[in-house]
């Protein structure tokens, strides 16, 4: 037992001095020559960050490039009354405040149409024909694009579009009162009428057949 | 950058010529070119930063012996070429034992004693883990013990 013992000791003691050997390789001194070759390698290293790119165009000038056009070509369309209704009508709210006239969306003109003469319903009186004749009149008037109300929804004026709207004297330009998405089916005595009233409009009708009676 | 240097080129240096590389200077130079690139981004204490120049020397040793093994063996001729030529031996009978290690056993004991690093550095550098180093360590003095004959008899290219 005892010769077992020193044994260990023995070992732990070989360990203690070996290790202290290899820890000894780590400890020399690196000779001048060498040291003074490293140091030359080391100071050409190109530090990272220490000379930057500069971008020309960063991703926000080209975000906001994008963002530029798109309004430009937004107003563009909205100008030539090309979108689709509630994004007419928005542009029309929202370019108002900078003094720009675009179109307002076509307004549920024939909705208005079809409101006013359901009163007087299917009568051929003079009176009713007359009746129902000046309501579309008032509902042209109040949806005619450029209004400063920027609506159109129909305060009841007769009076025609502004008078520096480009349509200004002719109610006949722009889209017919059926015109639009919501807008309700026209009757064939509404659209007999605005031939009448502008006749000039009719292409589009040209092919129509006219129902019997 | 100079104070990590005086601090660790010894080290790495040893631990070039424990692994018997041929141009251990060389390497050497490398490792310290690439702690230059990279120093502006490390971030820890002196226990981390020692066991990231090792990270990078193990790395570029490991690239230098698939290098070698590539390379025609031309100037290799003799398959035991014995001590390296060092102009200034460092216990040349220490470093011979080491060869008598395997490469496992030799990268564990260079790494722990001659690089002074941590049995958990040591498994860090080499992706081992630490029971796994212990083992390796413990091992590779045995076989080292034994190559030096524990009288410290000599046994050359052991």
């Amino acid at each position: 037992m005892t010769w077992r013992w020193s044994r260990s000791i023995t070992k732990v003691m070989n360990e203690d001095d070996l290790s202290a050997r290899l820890r000894e390789l780590g400890h020399q001194p690196v000779p001048d020559t060498v040291r003074e070759a490293h140091r030359q390698r080391m100071s050409t290293v190109d530090v990272p960050g220490a000379v930057r790119r500069e971008k020309r165009f960063g991703r926000l000038a080209v975000a906001a490039a994008a963002l530029v056009g798109f309004f430009a070509g937004s107003t563009g369309l909205a100008m030539a009354g090309a979108l689709p209704d509630p994004a007419q009508g928005v542009a029309h709210d929202v370019l108002s405040v900078v003094q720009l006239q675009v179109p307002d969306k076509p307004d549920n003109l024939g909705r208005c149409i079809s409101e006013a003469v359901k009163p007087f319903g299917d009568s051929d009186e003079p009176a009713a024909q007359e009746a129902k004749k000046d309501a579309k009149e008032a509902c042209k008037a109040a949806h005619q694009p450029g209004r400063p109300d920027g609506v159109g929804r129909g305060n009841g004026s007769r009076g025609g579009p502004p008078a520096d709207h480009p349509h200004a004297g002719d109610q006949c330009k722009g889209p017919p009162p059926w015109a639009g998405r919501d807008a309700p089916k026209p009757t064939p005595e509404e659209r007999a009428q605005f031939r009448v009233d502008c006749p000039a409009d009719v292409e589009d009708d040209a092919q129509e057949q006219e129902p019997a009676g | 950058m100079t104070e990590v240097y005086e601090r660790l080129a010894p080290a790495v240096l040893g631990y070039f010529r424990s692994h018997r590389m041929t141009d251990p200077e060389g390497l050497t130079g490398d490792v310290f070119v690439a702690v230059t690139q990279r120093l502006a981004g490390f971030d820890g204490d002196d226990a981390s930063l020692r066991r990231w120049v090792f990270t990078i020397a193990h790395h570029r040793r490991v690239d230098e012996v698939r290098r070698a093994a590539r390379r025609p063996t031309q100037v290799d001729i003799d398959p035991d070429p014995g001590p390296v030529d060092d102009p200034q031996p460092i216990d040349p009978e220490l470093v011979a034992g080491l060869r008598s290690l395997t490469d496992d056993q030799r990268e564990v004991v260079v790494l722990r004693f001659v690089a002074d690093l941590s049995v958990a550095d040591v498994a860090d550098v080499t992706g081992r883990s630490e029971g796994a180093v212990k083992m390796l360590a413990s091992r590779g003095l045995d076989a080292l013990r034994a190559a030096l004959g524990d009288g410290r008899e000599s046994s050359p290219g052991a």
